[in-house]
């Protein structure tokens, strides 16, 4: 990545995600969490459905951080990328039927010696243009 | 408020998350690419991690909903057959939001997490 901070505000997506009560039940279950409102639809009833555990949002959410570091021109060496950080601020549940849309943004870039930094935030919103999560994904790659 | 739990990475939780969520990255599945890569095996998915710690904190107090915020630094490579430690204690009060601070490590004492924060509505 030669000419860094030209490509600060970039953007990636919207990319759409349906979410599935199959793929909701199998996260929760990869992730050992056998709450009953991201597994049984009766149990679920009493809030209006299955939701999703809220570090779900990492799939729908990924689609555009990979546009990116995918992105020919930004010349990441995927190799020598790891994952530095992340954060992600939850505005509603995730439910099972949402369409979701996701645009990613360059934040940041920062070369600090060996490493630099990538900065990328995540905007996720429902059908009806209403807030899902905001994330904040810090990928480090080495020179 | 304070709470505590622990999770065992079996042989295979790798393969159980990167089916749930898609990243086949080797370095998880790939036993040989972990090695090549000096972790002496796969490694488990930093996010997976992550979930633990947020459900850590939903199983000690309740609603999955009333979860706010999250955010962590990724310090360390977790291993099959690790048992990862959640220490949950209580940083901030206020505006009817708790943010709790969790000791994520490994049965070394290895923090593979840090800046473990989650906040949660009252």
């Amino acid at each position: 990545m030669a000419t860094a901070e030209g490509f600060i505000g970039r953007s990636y997506g919207p990319t759409k995600y349906v979410v599935g009560l199959e793929k909701v039940r199998e996260y929760a279950t990869a992730t050992k969490n056998d709450h009953p409102w991201h597994h049984d639809e009766e149990a679920a009833a009493e809030i209006g459905g299955v939701i999703a555990p809220p570090m779900f949002i990492v799939i729908p959410s990924f689609q555009p951080v990979n546009d990116c570091v995918m992105d020919k021109e930004l010349e990441i060496n995927l190799a020598k990328l790891v994952h530095g950080e992340q954060q992600f601020t939850f505005h509603q549940p995730i439910k099972v039927g949402a369409q979701l849309f996701t645009t990613g943004t360059v934040e940041s870039v920062r070369d600090k010696g060996p490493m630099y930094f990538v900065k990328v935030r995540t905007e996720t919103e429902d059908q009806d243009g209403q807030p899902v999560a905001t994330g904040l994904w810090n990928l480090v790659i080495r020179h | 408020m304070s709470f505590e739990e622990k999770q065992k990475v079996d042989r295979y939780r790798a393969v159980f998350y990167a089916g749930a969520s898609g990243d086949f990255n080797p370095l998880h599945i790939d036993p040989k690419v972990g090695d090549k890569a000096g972790f002496g095996g796969t490694i488990l998915h930093g996010l997976c991690t992550a979930a633990w710690m947020v459900d850590s904190v939903t199983r000690a107090h309740g609603d999955p909903r009333k979860i706010k915020s999250m955010g962590c630094r990724f310090s360390g490579p977790v291993r099959m057959g690790d048992e990862l430690g959640f220490t949950g204690s209580v940083m901030e009060q206020a505006e009817g939001q708790t943010t709790y601070s969790v000791d994520v490590s490994n049965q070394d004492g290895d923090k593979v997490l840090r800046k473990a924060l989650v906040t949660m509505e009252d």
